[in-house]
């Protein structure tokens, strides 16, 4: 065993003329990808000034991540340029003109986008869509011939607005991870679901025409959900059996939640804000959460909801 | 029964071979770890040595002590992440060895946990900073320089770490 201990000393010795070596410009492609996905985006970026090598390694992160931090940096930097004056069009336009950039000159596949707009622009936001600010529909169907695997889009804005996806949206194939926030969904006709979706979570988000159900049956090996103020899901149906975890908080207009078929369901919790118990028609809706059939996995059950009387 | 329960617990070891010549003898178990390794049993080429020409001595001890920690059924999650806390500071120079063994052995969890100590060097720091902690040396003209923080001001903004840590 000893020999080692006399090895690693002899190296010691050779290694340290090496010690002033520039080694991590050296590193494969993919691990220099990874090391630069450990970090927030702005300091990626700033590596490109290191040495010609460094140039473009910033451009393949595969990880695109524009969260609120990055929102924050911007708009510090608008800020700054404009001598403290607060300016909606440059943060407007920078912001869009950053993200569109690194969409537009990725060379290589992305794996995860995720985009918080910031609150001044969502806030602000133009309902018909005709002259958005935001370019997100741009980004979208950019990524829809991306392969993309892991898509974020979080509206932040106080105003009730929901920006319709478009149809192209219904083209990312691959996503294994989704999560929307003040988005309208309503897959076009043709659509046959998200095959490979593992995680959708969904924060006011809009089915318009009561897809919910439908566009359910499209996820067959879904296993987390959660909902949250989600609007146009009136019936709850489970019939996706993989599902392992789901979280639901606040429908408006609920009406009932199935999880018969649900046999792999391991937790799930339930938070209703307005429960309405009352006579309409003569019609009690007390069978508004027909749970528990056949949940064999079950282990953490959480429901809650305060309870109203119906208006007469 | 204690016989045959005695075959199925039966452990294999494998001898790994440093690109320096010493020989490691470590349980099949935890040498799988590395998908390079595993690939070798599984095609049948791991009978005798398996030579790492690319792991030196110093460089393959910490990386077997790294898999016995994360394969160890006896050690628990609190054990696990006070190591690796510890196994991230080592030198700069010693954390990209081990980066590179990891990438060569495929050894993804050890990849990341040596990526990210190295993006904790680069995260905040001024460009001058982060080529001294690497030696990294600039080719850039001035006006390079100057144009390619033009592209992205933004970026370069606020108050940035000059230290070396």
């Amino acid at each position: 065993m000893c020999p080692i201990c006399s090895k690693i000393y002899q190296s010691d010795t050779s290694k340290e003329s090496i010690d002033d070596e520039d080694r991590i410009s050296n590193l494969p492609g993919n691990v220099i990808d990874c090391i630069l996905g450990k970090m927030p985006l702005r300091d990626a970026v700033r590596t490109s000034i290191l040495s010609k090598k460094w140039r473009f390694y910033y451009l393949a992160i595969p990880q695109l991540v524009f969260d609120d931090q990055f929102c924050k940096e911007v708009n510090d930097f608008v800020a700054k340029k404009n001598h403290g004056i607060f300016s909606m069009f440059e943060l407007n336009y920078q912001f869009n003109e950053i993200v569109t950039k690194y969409l537009m000159l990725h060379p290589r596949r992305i794996e995860t986008f995720q985009v918080c707009f910031p609150r001044y622009l969502t806030s602000t936001m133009v309902p018909d869509g005709g002259s958005a600010v935001i370019d997100v529909n741009k980004w979208i169907l950019y990524l829809s011939g991306r392969n993309i695997n892991k898509l974020t889009l979080i509206y932040a804005g106080v105003l009730n607005y929901r920006h319709k996806l478009p149809s192209y949206f219904f083209s990312c194939l691959d996503l294994t991870f989704l999560k929307l926030q003040n988005f309208v969904i309503l897959p076009p006709p043709k659509f046959k679901g998200f095959l490979n979706l593992y995680q959708l979570k969904l924060i006011r988000v809009d089915f318009a025409n009561n897809c919910f159900e439908s566009f359910l049956s499209g996820c067959p090996v879904l296993e987390r959900l959660s909902l949250r103020r989600c609007s146009g899901v009136r019936h709850f149906n489970i019939s996706g059996s993989k599902l392992k975890r789901l979280h639901i908080k606040a429908f408006d207009n609920f009406e009932s939640i199935s999880l018969e078929n649900a046999p792999n369901l391991t937790e799930v919790t339930v938070t209703l804000e307005r429960l309405v118990i009352g006579l309409e028609g003569g019609k009690l809706i007390s069978d508004l959460v027909k749970l528990v059939g056949s949940l064999p996995k079950l282990k953490i059950l959480c429901l809650k909801w305060k309870v109203s009387a119906a208006p007469i | 029964m204690a016989e045959a329960s005695s075959s199925i617990t039966e452990k294999f070891f494998l001898t790994l071979k440093s690109s320096d010549g010493d020989e490691f003898v470590l349980e099949e178990s935890i040498a799988i770890q590395s998908i390079t390794i595993k690939n070798m049993v599984e095609d049948g080429c791991s009978s005798s040595v398996i030579p790492l020409s690319k792991v030196d001595t110093e460089t393959l001890i910490k990386v077997i002590e790294y898999m016995k920690m994360h394969s160890s059924t006896s050690s628990n999650e609190e054990e696990i992440e006070n190591f690796d806390k510890k196994f991230v500071s080592n030198s700069i120079n010693t954390i990209l060895n081990i980066l590179e063994a990891a990438n060569f052995l495929d050894i993804n969890n050890l990849l990341e946990l040596c990526a990210e100590a190295v993006a904790n060097r680069i995260k905040n720091k001024t460009p001058e900073a982060v080529r001294k902690i690497f030696n990294i040396t600039s080719d850039f003209t001035p006006e390079e320089e100057a144009e390619i923080r033009n592209e992205t001001p933004w970026a370069f903004e606020g108050n940035l770490d000059h230290s070396l840590d």
